[in-house]
């Protein structure tokens, strides 16, 4: 009953009810049998007889097996008080009323008593919220804080004394468009993408590597950061959301003309962990930032079994998995280039060259003897094609003589390429392959003899017909045989061919040459580029060793020049098409009923019809950004208001189903997120909505009587305080003390290198090496996507901001440009570094501690820098 | 130390929890605003507070260690009667242990010459002979072991642990993964948070040093002595006071206050824990001088001051992984037995071993049979053994587990376990049953669903407890 009960149905069997018994479950079909008792699939598994052997470990013992025995034999009587298999909640059902199953509608903005506030129409909403709760707004905060809070919200950094200053004046004159210049000078900074890039990738789970690796695999993406930079792009540039998502879904298939520096956005789905090349792994990890980072519903629950609460079913989930199941990743990264001919080095050539040679050498010295191996195994292969194939390979070293499944991999592809239209070679094969095993050698004669009657008879390869003539084929085994024989025997023409004549371009029997093609042309199995041959093994795995050390010392040395031309970590549509089955349980060995490749089914009938076009991940974006979608403004806006506010609309961001929580403004969301498809799909502008809001505009001070009614503020009467993230106090740390370097964009950094004074966003995140540091201020984990930070208060932070090097030095940086502004008093010194950490001037009773402190030692300056720099003040925004 | 005046829901609010679901309701409790890793009430009668989690990295043999096989003798160079099962490499005939066995203690259970020292307190230790796991790869084991789950990003037990019981000593991390030079197999991926809270992660030591700045991260202000950092600390509470003042109840800024007088404290008492020179002599040659030793008498200091779960991982790497030489399972284990065997009877002594739980083996056993040579991979050689996931052998002692006792069997030959088998995670539902959490409780709410140490397995094991 534990594992065939309410809560949990291995392989999809409940036995606590006759009706459910009687279904069956997906191993064996109706597990009770009333018309023959004795046969019933349940008293076979019991009496572990046959395949399926349950309870699996301890058997029952005999007299229990005798009763279940007599009961079925007695027509399997039911107590009336039955379960009914539908009693849990109807996962469907419930769904139809769930507020996030409804499309987004327009809202009528609400009219409220406290007309005063509405700066934007989202202050309708929610004083009406707050007037129902006989609460009023927050006064407005000042204008420090204001231009604070905009600052490290828009931004991420704080903002200068000049600018301080220049706003606080501007908004004594007239509050409101002080407000509007303010957030459009932020929005047209750089920096502003910046601050919001980081917010993406922590949905994008981005990383610079791949996590734990086989060995002498590539650990890096070594260009990650052009995915990265793509994020900062378009959102400075406030590329509409539904192209951001459709880029990073379908780049490669939107992209028309020569500029192809969109495909960067690809990343989006690369740059996930590798689980050491675990396909199944890596696609469940790519299922899940689609669904859940896009749309925040929860398709990975589905992987084993059909969710528990929201209509998910495995149906959904592996129409998915056949999606990502009919894409590879080139082992050569495209070039990115906004013209046809991209460079492939942007420093010095004569180095270039050098290196390359060195890496040419070792290649000319071992990929083309490899080949040659494996021509002269032709028949081998050929045979190997023949049994059968997995779904997946994780590629592994080979030994000498070893077969190379990933080269049979290859020998399948190709010979499903000759399928179309008549091949000379191999068009004999295809009709050989028909024949149904037990024919095989009376109707292989007779194929042969259509074959040849046929119109298109003249252009087959007469050394084919004829050698398949001259044998005796009593199976597919002896037809891969009769072919194998013919290509090796031509790749030795040919070797003595080329040894007597260097020259030589191709073989002069065209019947040969022919046959040659298949060994030697460029679509030919064999036309493989250096980085495949290894990413497939195919060299001897000492060999196969020494050129991926070659190339991983190359990588190394191109990416530190810093001259690397920028290339994209892509996925494109593979070759075949993977036509997906469900996994029983999430077992690939076990396959269950056939799906469409489709976007999940709960999006609605039109948006989940079954792909037409390649592996479907177009159509799959286009259904996530259709506005009839439900879920996909939603979740974005929600995302964005969060960043604002602290908390969201709905606080669960990534789940937006059933066991989610329910938004605390449902028609605010809907209306936001209406508007928000209605104007384009702008970031921007919602920010702008946003933050000229009164909402938005509101104190952060404490008031107790409306903390009474609603803690949690909720109902928004006052603005959130908040703690600023590791990146924005790293930031914050090195714009006080007058070190941070501003450059946009570029290759990523270690964020342990000395020298690294860059925005934080340009620290390399490296799975397998973590800094310390990253997870100890919450940083969100890389290894899967990110629904949002917790926030913790530990000692550990402390002893990093009393005692870390990094930190005693932006202190001691601090105070020395404190010291070198002011005019040698303490209460100059003083109020310099006030303006610098707090951005305000010190007040009488800072200045007398402060001259206190240093009174007897005056080199105690950096002291009182770092309290500034690890002080309430400066981690929280107001 | 004031305390600060909070209300429940204001207070999760404030950090975040209310997003994802609590493990335990004591969670809730008030001073978690303080500290996330407060002690928290168990769901049931604790029977032990502490756990210290031997992991042999590469595979101890059990076939070599606790589970003698004399049938491997009389079928020497021979094949089994049975087919050699499926493992990650091709092995052939029998092939005996080099090492004698013994019976030991009371109960008169048999242990090799590997482990002498460990042995002779056999009578607190309970060896269970019928383990299995899922596949006989190292990386899919490691992670099984430490996070429950092989592939998946899963937080490992000891932040399941932390999570759920918080942790006795707030000068001390809860969580401490010791690791001599270098990092085992997998990485830092042996002691994730994974989806929980980055501070339920396992603190890294590499315990290969010896100077607490090295082993503990910004332990030690290199330019202030401590007085001067008081006063430096005083500063900050007075600017830190005055912006309190200001902003009336806010409990997320009292709770930033008092980590720093935590972490002032932490200082000192880190560098003592860590600091072996406190510890008398005749304890430190009671452990003996390796690594491995000194490893072990750190995680009993760390045990008696409150640290909640604590790794001891035999090196970096994976050196019990001897497919080409079983010989070498004699130098490992005699740079660890001393101070197992030493750190169980200093346990007992100081009556810590009544509430502290050791557990200690390998990912997987390895073959009854001789791992056959592979070009490239092994050359030649054929003295050792291919990983065995289908059986193997780990004990664990202390904590309310059955001293003097075996539980479960292998077959005749040791492929396979058959007797009473026990999966991983059924070894996680128990160390956390002993711990006072149910395993089907202890649960996270992320992704839509709510996730468990041990998923949708698991069984406690009652006839190991005392």
């Amino acid at each position: 009953m534990k594992c065939h009960g309410l809560k949990k149905q291995e392989s999809g069997l409940r036995l606590d009810s006759l009706p459910a018994a009687r279904k069956g479950g997906e191993l064996a079909g109706p597990a009770i049998n009333l018309d023959r008792p004795l046969q019933s699939p349940l008293l076979r598994a019991i009496r572990h007889e046959g395949d399926l052997a349950m309870p699996p470990q301890e058997k029952l013992s005999p007299p229990e097996i005798q009763a279940v025995t007599r009961w079925l034999q007695s027509g399997a009587p039911w107590p009336q008080r039955d379960v009914s298999p539908t009693q849990r909640p109807d996962p469907a059902e419930a769904w139809r009323d769930h507020w996030a199953a409804r499309p987004v509608k327009p809202q009528r903005v609400p009219s409220v008593r406290a007309e005063d506030r509405v700066y934007t129409p989202l202050d309708a909403f929610v004083l009406a919220n707050l007037e129902q709760a006989g609460i009023a707004g927050s006064p407005l905060a000042d204008s420090r804080t204001l231009i604070r809070r905009a600052h490290f919200v828009l931004s991420g950094l704080p903002p200068t004394r000049d600018e301080i200053e220049r706003f606080q004046a501007a908004y004594r004159d007239d509050p409101q468009s002080a407000m509007a210049e303010l957030v459009d000078q932020l929005l047209a900074s750089p920096h502003y993408g910046e601050r919001w890039t980081r917010h993406w990738l922590d949905v994008a789970r981005y990383a610079d590597t791949k996590g734990y690796v086989r060995l002498n695999e590539q650990a890096n993406f070594y260009y990650a950061y052009t995915y990265r930079d793509y994020v900062l792009s378009a959102f400075n540039n406030d590329l509409p959301y539904d192209q951001f998502v459709l880029e990073q879904l379908a780049a490669d298939k939107l992209i028309t003309g020569h500029d192809n520096r969109r495909l960067a956005a690809l990343g989006f789905l690369t740059l996930g962990r590798r689980f050491t090349g675990n396909q199944h792994d890596i696609i469940d990890d790519r299922i899940d930032v689609v669904t859940r980072g896009l749309m925040g519903i929860t398709v990975s629950c589905a992987r084993c079994h059909d969710h528990k609460f929201d209509p998910i079913g495995t149906a959904d989930y592996y129409s998915l998995y056949g999606m990502f199941a009919s894409t590879s990743e080139p082992s050569d990264l495209p070039y990115l280039s906004r013209d046809a001919h991209p460079p492939k080095f942007l420093g010095a050539m004569t180095e270039y060259k050098a290196k390359r040679a060195e890496l040419d050498a070792l290649i000319d010295a071992y990929l083309p003897a490899t080949l040659d191996m494996l021509r002269a195994d032709t028949t081998r292969y050929l045979r190997g094609v023949l049994s059968g194939r997995k779904v997946f390979l994780v590629p592994l070293p080979a030994a000498k003589g070893e077969l190379r499944q990933t080269f049979v991999e290859r020998w399948v592809e190709y010979l499903e390429g000759c399928r179309r239209g008549t091949h000379p070679v191999f068009a004999a094969w295809h009709a050989l392959q028909n024949i149904p095993t037990g024919e095989f050698p009376k109707s292989a004669v007779s194929v042969l003899t259509t074959l040849r009657q046929t119109q298109t008879a003249s252009r087959l390869n007469p050394l084919v017909l004829r050698a398949l003539a001259a044998a005796d084929l009593a199976s597919m085994t002896d037809v891969a045989n009769v072919y194998g024989q013919l290509l090796e025997s031509t790749h030795s023409a040919w070797q003595t061919a080329i040894q007597d004549d260097p020259g030589l371009t191709a073989l002069p029997n065209e019947d040969r040459e022919q046959l040659r093609q298949v060994l030697y042309g460029t679509d030919s199995p064999f036309a493989i580029t250096p980085r495949e041959a290894l990413d497939a093994y195919l060299l001897d795995a000492d060999w196969n060793m020494k050129l991926s050390k070659a190339y991983l010392d190359f990588d190394a040395w191109l990416i530190g020049t810093g001259k690397a031309a920028r290339r994209a970590h892509v996925l494109l549509d593979s070759k075949r098409i993977h036509e997906p089955h469900v996994f029983i349980r999430g077992n690939p060995e076990r396959t269950g009923q056939r799906v469409p490749r489709a976007a999940p089914r709960l999006l609605g009938k039109p948006l989940s019809a079954p792909f037409r076009s390649g592996s479907g991940r177009l159509e799959l974006a286009r259904a996530v950004v259709d506005p009839r979608n439900p879920f996909t403004a939603r979740v974005i806006v929600n995302r964005v208001w969060k960043h604002h506010f602290g908390s969201g609309l709905f606080q669960t961001t990534s789940n937006i189903g059933l066991r989610g929580s329910p938004p605390t403004h449902p028609r605010l969301l809907d209306f936001l997120a209406q508007r928000f498809m209605e104007e384009g799909w702008s970031i921007k502008q919602l920010h702008r909505w946003i933050v000229l809001s009164s909402t938005w505009q509101q104190s952060s001070v404490d008031r107790a009587d409306c903390r009474e009614i609603d803690p949690a503020n909720s109902l928004l009467w006052r603005a959130n305080r908040r703690r600023i993230d590791f990146e924005t106090l790293r930031d914050s740390l090195l714009m006080a003390s007058g070190r941070l370097n501003l450059t946009v964009g570029g290759p990523s950094i270690p964020l342990t290198q000395a020298d690294n004074v860059r925005r934080t966003l340009y620290g390399q995140i490296n799975r397998g090496k973590l800094p310390k540091v990253l997870r100890l201020f919450d940083v969100a984990s890389p290894d899967i996507h990110s629904p949002g930070r917790p926030q913790t208060t530990v000692p550990q932070q402390a002893l990093y901001l009393l005692n870390n090097a990094f930190v005693i030095q932006e202190a001691q940086s601090l105070a020395g440009r404190a010291r070198a502004a002011g005019n040698g008093t303490p209460h100059s010194t003083a109020n310099h570094l006030y303006w610098f950490a707090l951005g305000r001037p010190a007040m009488s009773e800072e200045l007398k501690q402060c001259a206190d402190y240093v009174a007897d030692d005056p080199t105690a300056w950096a002291e009182i820098a770092q309290s500034l720099l690890v002080s309430n003040e400066f981690l929280f925004i107001d | 130390m004031t305390t600060p005046h909070i209300d429940r829901r204001g207070m999760l609010a404030a950090c975040g929890l209310g997003i994802g679901s609590v493990g335990l309701k004591s969670l809730l409790a008030a001073d978690a605003v303080r500290n996330n890793q407060a002690p928290k009430p168990p769901h049931h009668r604790q029977r032990a507070r502490h756990v210290i989690q031997i992991f042999l990295n590469g595979g101890l043999s059990h076939v070599d260690s606790f589970d003698p096989k004399p049938l491997l003798k009389r079928f020497e160079g021979r094949s089994l009667p049975v087919a050699n099962l499926e493992t990650e490499r091709a092995t052939g005939n029998a092939f005996p242990s080099p090492f004698a066995f013994r019976r030991y203690g009371q109960s008169g259970i048999e242990v090799s010459d590997l482990f002498p020292q460990t042995a002779a307190c056999i009578d607190d230790i309970c060896v269970v002979r019928s383990m299995y796991a899922d596949v006989p790869n190292h990386e899919p084991s490691f992670l099984l072991w430490n996070c429950g789950d092989a592939r998946q990003p899963r937080p490992s037990m000891g932040s399941w642990v932390t999570y759920g019981l918080g942790t006795e000593n707030q000068n001390l991390p809860g969580f401490v993964a010791l690791c001599p030079g270098g990092l085992p197999t997998q990485g830092v991926e042996n002691w994730r948070s994974a989806f929980l809270p980055g501070v339920y992660q396992g603190t890294h030591v590499d315990s290969q040093f010896s100077e607490v700045e090295k082993l503990i991260e910004n332990i030690r202000n290199q330019h202030l002595p401590p007085q001067r950092q008081r006063k430096q600390l005083d500063f900050l509470l007075r600017a830190n006071r005055r912006h309190q003042r200001q902003r009336g109840y806010a409990p997320e800024l009292e709770a930033r206050i008092q980590s720093f007088e935590l972490a002032y404290r932490m200082q000192s008492e880190a560098s003592e824990a860590f600091d072996l020179n406190n510890e008398p002599q005749h304890i430190q040659q009671m452990y003996g001088s390796t690594v491995q030793s000194r490893t072990l008498l750190i995680a009993r200091r760390l045990v008696e001051r409150g640290v909640r779960f604590v790794q001891v991982w035999y090196s970096g790497g994976q050196p019990w992984d001897n497919h080409d030489n079983i010989n070498i399972h004699a130098t490992l284990a005699k740079n660890i037995d001393q101070g197992i065997g030493a750190l169980l009877t200093d346990l007992k002594q100081r009556g810590l071993l009544d509430e502290t739980i050791v557990l200690c083996g390998g990912e997987f056993g390895r073959t009854p049979t001789v791992e056959l040579p592979r070009p490239i991979l092994n050359t030649g050689k054929q003295l050792g053994r291919d990983h065995n996931h289908h059986g193997f052998s780990v004990w664990l002692a202390g904590g309310g587990i059955k001293g003097g006792h075996v539980h479960g069997a292998t077959d005749e030959t040791g492929w396979k376990a058959v007797e009473n088998p026990v999966h991983v995670h059924d070894i996680h539902a128990t160390l956390l049953h002993q711990l006072g959490c149910d395993h089907e409780r202890l649960t996270y709410r992320y992704a839509g669903r709510d996730f468990r140490l041990t998923d949708v397995h698991g069984r406690v094991i009652h006839d190991i407890l005392s």
